[in-house]
C-alpha cells in the first residue's frame, strides 16, 4: 500500500529548479531515505511535502488524498509528523511539556478550557511512556533549551512522534550529532517508528547511515530522481556514484 | 485533588492569596472613602490587565489597542444604565461582556494572522477608530462629554449604591475572574497558547491552527477587558472617550510589566501598584509622569520580571536555602 505520493512536483526559486518534477511513491512501514549532494532539493522535497511550501505545479496525495494545498496544521492533523534539520523545540518549557503539546493536539483536547492539564491522566502517562521510550525521562523537567545537543535532536523526534503520525518525516536526524551518537539515534528511531509500523521519510547525507537504515534510496540531483531502489543497488549504480561519491566513471 | 491543587495552586500562594483578600476584604473598614475607590478602580484594572496577559504574556503579542474593549465594555454599561434605565446588573454585565466580545472577535479576526509589529500596530488602528467613534458619534455616545450620572444597578435583586457593597461586588468579580483566568491557563487550551508564544511554527507541525487559538485568546481577553469596563462604568458614575485612547492601552500594557507578565497573579498586583503609585505621584507632583516613567524605566533595566516575578525569585532563594 502506498503511503505517499507525489506527481511531478515542482518547485522553483527563481531561476534554480529545487524541485523540477519528482515522481515519489512511499511504502506503508518503510524507511525511505533521500539523499543527494547538497543543492540537490531535499530539503525543499520534504517542506512541500509537509506544507512549508507550496508547489509551482505537481500533486502531494497522502493516502489517497489530494493534499496539494491544505495547510501545515491540515496535513499535521492527518497523520505527517516532521522533525527539523536545525532543532526546533519549545526551548523556553520542559521536556516533559514538549511532549504534552502534540499529545494534546492529536488527542483533539486543544480547546478545553475548564480542565487542568495536570489532572490529564491519559496524556502524563502517555507523555511518560514516550520519554522513556526515548530515554529523557530522567530529563523531563529540564528547560528544553538546556539539554545537550544530542538530546535535543532526540527530543525532536520525539515531539514528531508524541503526535501519533501514520508517516514521519525527517530532516537530517543526525545533523550535528557525533558519530558515535548518530548510531544511537538512527537505532532508537528506526526500532521506533518500525515498532509501531509508522512510515518514515529521512533526508540524510551520510551514506553510511543511509545505507545501514533504510529500505529504499531515492537519489535527487539537481531536482531530479536519479535514481530509486534498494540500497545495494543505488549504491553500485554508476551515475550516483558519479554525482554523489564523486567516483570517476 | 483538591480544587486548588487541581487549578494549579501551591500551598504557599493560597496562602498569600488569602492574606491578600483579607487585606482587600478589611480595606473599607480602615481607609479612607478615596482609597476605597482607587482599590475599587484597581480591581476593575486588575481584571482588565489578566485578560490582557492572556495576550501578552500567555501568546506572547502585544496588543496595543486593549483600551478598545475596556472602554466599548464601560460604554455598554454606561449607556444600558442610564439610556435603557436597567436596573438589573446581571443583564449589563452579560451585555457588555458579550459587546466586547463581538468587537473583539471582529478587528480580533482581522489582527491575529499578523505578529509582532504589525499585529501592534493593527490593534492600535482598530483601537483608535473605537475612540474616533466614541469622540464624533455625539447621538449616542455624547462626544467628549461622555455619559454621566451611571448609578450603581442590583445584582440578584441587592441595591449596590449601599455603603460599600459596590467595593465588595467588585472584590467579588475580581476573584471570580481570576480563578476563571487561572483554570484557563492551566488548561490544555492554555498550555498550547503558550505553545505558540514558544514556537508558532512548530505548534502548526504538530496539528495546532495558530491563528485559530490566537483568535479564541484575543476574544477571551477581551471578554475580560470588557468586563473591567462595565465595573468601572457604575463606580466612575462616568465614562468617557480617553477610555479607548491609546495612552490608556499603553496604560495597561505598563501594568502589566510593571507586575510582571511571566506570573499569572503579576498583572493583577502592576494594577494595584500602578494605580496607588499614579494616585500618590499625583499628589507630590504635577509632573507625576516622570514619575511614573522613571518607575517603568527602572522596572524595565533593572526588574524585567516586575513585581510579582521578583518577588517570586526572592522568596524562592529564601526557601532553597
Amino acid at each position: 500500500m502506498i503511503v505517499l505520493k507525489t506527481e511531478q512536483l515542482k518547485k522553483h526559486f527563481g531561476e534554480v529548479r529545487a524541485v523540477d518534477g519528482v515522481d515519489l511513491s512511499v511504502d506503508k512501514g518503510s524507511l525511505t531515505a533521500i539523499v543527494g549532494p547538497n543543492g540537490a532539493g531535499k530539503t525543499t522535497l520534504i517542506n512541500l511535502i509537509s506544507g512549508l511550501l507550496m508547489p509551482d505545479s505537481g500533486k502531494v496525495l497522502f493516502l489517497d488524498r489530494d493534499i496539494t494545498k491544505l495547510p501545515i496544521h491540515a496535513r499535521a492533523r492527518l497523520g505527517i509528523g516532521r522533525c527539523f534539520q536545525i532543532v526546533n523545540l519549545y526551548e523556553g518549557l520542559t521536556v516533559f511539556d514538549n511532549i504534552r503539546i502534540p499529545l494534546i493536539s492529536s488527542k483533539g483536547i486543544g480547546g478545553n478550557m475548564i480542565s487542568s492539564l495536570d489532572a490529564k491522566r491519559s496524556v502524563t502517562e502517555e507523555a511518560h511512556e514516550i520519554l522513556g521510550r526515548f530515554g529523557l525521562l530522567e530529563r523531563k523537567n529540564m528547560i528544553a533549551r538546556d539539554l545537550p545537543h544530542g538530546d535535543k535532536k532526540i527530543l525532536d523526534i520525539a515531539v514528531a512522534y508524541a503526535l501519533n503520525p501514520a508517516m514521519l518525516l525527517l530532516d537530517e536526524p543526525t545533523s550535528g550529532v557525533s558519530t558515535f551518537e548518530k548510531t544511537k539515534v538512527m537505532e532508537l528511531t528506526r526500532g521506533l517508528i518500525k515498532g509501531k509500523g509508522i512510515t518514515a521519510l529521512v533526508v540524510e547525507h551520510d551514506m553510511d547511515v543511509v545505507s545501514s537504515y533504510s529500505d529504499k534510496i531515492v537519489v535527487l540531483h539537481q531536482g531530479k530522481v536519479l535514481a530509486e531502489g534498494p540500497p545495494k543497488e543505488v549504491m553500485e549504480n554508476h551515475q550516483v556514484r558519479s554525482v554523489f561519491l564523486g567516483v570517476e566513471k | 485533588m483538591g480544587f486548588a491543587a487541581r487549578i494549579g495552586l501551591q500551598r504557599t500562594t493560597l496562602v498569600t492569596y488569602a492574606v491578600l483578600v483579607l487585606i482587600l476584604l478589611s480595606l473599607p473598614l480602615y481607609a479612607s472613602r478615596a482609597h476605597v475607590f482607587l482599590a475599587g478602580k484597581a480591581l476593575t484594572m486588575a481584571i482588565f490587565a489578566l485578560g490582557f496577559n492572556l495576550i501578552l504574556g500567555y501568546l506572547g503579542m502585544v496588543s496595543f489597542g486593549h483600551a478598545a474593549y475596556y472602554a466599548v465594555g464601560a460604554y455598554t454599561a454606561g449607556l444600558l444604565i442610564t439610556r435603557l434605565s436597567i436596573k438589573s446588573f446581571e443583564i449589563v454585565l452579560l451585555s457588555s461582556v458579550a459587546t466586547a466580545a463581538l468587537v473583539a472577535g471582529v478587528i480580533g479576526f482581522l489582527c491575529v494572522r499578523h505578529t509582532r509589529i504589525y499585529f501592534a500596530l493593527l490593534t492600535l488602528a482598530f483601537a483608535q477608530m473605537i475612540y474616533a467613534f466614541l469622540l464624533k458619534e455625539y447621538s449616542i455616545t455624547r462626544g467628549s462629554e461622555g455619559i454621566a450620572g451611571i448609578s450603581k444597578p442590583e445584582i440578584l435583586g441587592v441595591a449596590l449604591d449601599y455603603g460599600n457593597n459596590y467595593y465588595y461586588f467588585l472584590l467579588l468579580m475580581f476573584i471570580a475572574s481570576l480563578v476563571i483566568l487561572k483554570i484557563i491557563v492551566n488548561s490544555p487550551f492554555g498550555k498550547t497558547l503558550q505553545a505558540i508564544r514558544e514556537n508558532a511554527v512548530r505548534s502548526e507541525f504538530v496539528g495546532v491552527s495558530v491563528p485559530r487559538y490566537r483568535w479564541i485568546a484575543f476574544v477571551l481577553s477581551g471578554m475580560f477587558s470588557g468586563l473591567g469596563g462595565a465595573l468601572f462604568a457604575p463606580l466612575n458614575m462616568h465614562v468617557s472617550p480617553e477610555l479607548a485612547y491609546w495612552t490608556f492601552s499603553g496604560e495597561i500594557v505598563f501594568i502589566t510589566i510593571l507586575g510582571g507578565h511571566g506570573i499569572f497573579e503579576g498583572p493583577a498586583l502592576g494594577a494595584f501598584a500602578f494605580e496607588f503609585l499614579k494616585y500618590f505621584a499625583l499628589g507630590l507632583t504635577i509632573y507625576w509622569l516622570i514619575i511614573v516613567g522613571s518607575v517603568l524605566i527602572v522596572i524595565v533595566l533593572l526588574f524585567p520580571k516586575g513585581i510579582a516575578g521578583t518577588l517570586g525569585d526572592l522568596v524562592g532563594k529564601r526557601w532553597s536555602k
